[in-house]
Order: structure tokens, then C-alpha cells, then sequence
């Protein structure tokens, strides 16, 4: 089997009762394993809003499309929020080929997110 | 190493790589740099980077299973008027029209199988071999 890839630590903010992470990486794997991550610890004890911030993406691909719907439902399940902030025109692209803005709040900047 | 394709008129050459990303990514910047040559337009290079990390991602995963000691096969061509690129893996293939549609509304919060949907939203062709082992994408310089 593949080793998994090292995943870079999460940059993670509360602000006031939402919780921000700003993702990072370069390529699909990259970026998956961000969002990944971010289901795995966050979401068990969150409590209203989570945040994306995705400016720092690039390159993603299905897979990473495919762990942003997943971490969707689980914050969903949980009774809570998730808003993305500012995705690159790139990754705005990839969302509506895939009909998945209708699924996420999107704002182009975390002031927008945490005020609607 | 240098091969033909019957229905491919530019010769195609052809690269055994392990099936594993790393081991993708000097062809694929080969072929990227090829399509920067060529004059595609930048929108055209990330349709091509895109769809080939697609097809690179499915024939790990889903073809060779994870299997490092598998191999991947791509064979391309890239001409100022199209670009061909095909990626074959060793797994057991599967009918692509068994894949369901990602965009339906009852699959849209499905987490999987966004790859192929992809692959034929940015690129002009795409088509796979009897079997499905082989999956060749065409993009025009348009």
C-alpha cells in the first residue's frame, strides 16, 4: 500500500463562537489530506460555524472536492455550519462543474463569512 | 521509449512509470511543458494538467488497487492542434457507464466519483478501451 503523505499542521482560529481554518497545499493529495484533517479533529467539538479559508489552495482535484462534501455532511450532522472563503477561480470552476455551489456558503472574504 | 497508436495519427511516446504520484509527475511535466510550447491557452494547460491528474489518480487507485509494485503506461502526443494523452493501469477494468453521475441530485452529496465527471467537463474527448483499463483524453488548441 502507499505511505500516507504528511499532512502540514492545521492553522486553526476561533473567532468569537466560529471556528477558522486557513487550509493550505498544492495539489490534490496535498489539500485532501487538509481537509481530512480537519474533519478528524475539529469537527467532534464544534459548536456553531466552521470557516474555510481556501485562498491558499491550489491544484485541487476530485478528491479534494470529494473530502470538502464529506467534512460538509459532518458538520452537518452535527447540527452546525461551513462556510468557504475566497476559493481561486480555479477552484470556483471545479465547484460548479460539479454542482456543488449549491451546496456551500462561499464569500469572497472571512468578514463576509462570519457576518452572513 | 517511442510508439504508435492506430487511431492516433502524431506518434505517441510512451512512458512505464511505478504507480505511484510521485513517479507521475516528471511526465506530466513533460507533457505540460510540451502544451507551453505548443501556445495553449492557460485555461487549455489546467484543463490538460487537471484531467491528466484525474486519470493518474483513478489507474492508482482504483486500477492497480494502491499497488506500488503495479505499473502505469501513459502515452501522449502534443501538437500546436490537439493534445492526446492516454493512461493505462494493470488492474481489471470496469464499464464506465456503470460510474454513476456525481451531478445527479441524489448522488451530488455522494464524497466519490467526481474524477471521470472532471475529466469530461474540461476536456473535449474522453474515452476508455473495451476493458477500462485505458482511458485516452483529447484536448484541441482552440
Amino acid at each position: 500500500m502507499q505511505q500516507p503523505h504528511p499532512s502540514p499542521p492545521l492553522n486553526v482560529q476561533k473567532q468569537g463562537s466560529a471556528v477558522v481554518v486557513t487550509v493550505t497545499g498544492c495539489g490534490d493529495a496535498e489539500c485532501t489530506d487538509q481537509i481530512r484533517a480537519v474533519a478528524a479533529t475539529l469537527v467532534a467539538s464544534l459548536e456553531g460555524l466552521l470557516v474555510l479559508d481556501l485562498s491558499q489552495v491550489r491544484s485541487p482535484g476530485a478528491d479534494f472536492l470529494g473530502a470538502l462534501v464529506a467534512l460538509l455532511l459532518r458538520v452537518q450532522t452535527r447540527g452546525a455550519s461551513l462556510k468557504l472563503v475566497n476559493p481561486d477561480a480555479e477552484l470556483r470552476q471545479l465547484l460548479q462543474e460539479s454542482r456543488l455551489l449549491s451546496l456551500f456558503g462561499i464569500y469572497n472574504d472571512l468578514e463576509q463569512a462570519l457576518a452572513g | 521509449m517511442n510508439g504508435t497508436d492506430a487511431g492516433q495519427s502524431e506518434p505517441l511516446t510512451e512512458i512505464v512509470v511505478p504507480s505511484k504520484i510521485e513517479a507521475t509527475k516528471e511526465p506530466e511535466q513533460q507533457i505540460l511543458a510540451q502544451v507551453a510550447r505548443c501556445g495553449y491557452s492557460l485555461d487549455a494547460a489546467f484543463a490538460i494538467k487537471l484531467a491528466l491528474q484525474e486519470a493518474v489518480t483513478n489507474a492508482i487507485k482504483h486500477g492497480n488497487r494502491n499497488d506500488p509494485s503495479k505499473h502505469l503506461t501513459l502515452r501522449f502526443a502534443v501538437s500546436p492542434e490537439k493534445t492526446v494523452i492516454a493512461v493505462a493501469d494493470e488492474g481489471e477494468g470496469f464499464h464506465v457507464e456503470k460510474v454513476p453521475d456525481p451531478t445527479t441530485d441524489e448522488n451530488l452529496e455522494c464524497p466519490t466519483g467526481r474524477g471521470i465527471m472532471l475529466m469530461r467537463a474540461y476536456m473535449n474527448n474522453v474515452s476508455y478501451n473495451d476493458k477500462g483499463t485505458e482511458v485516452t483524453l483529447v484536448k484541441l488548441n482552440e
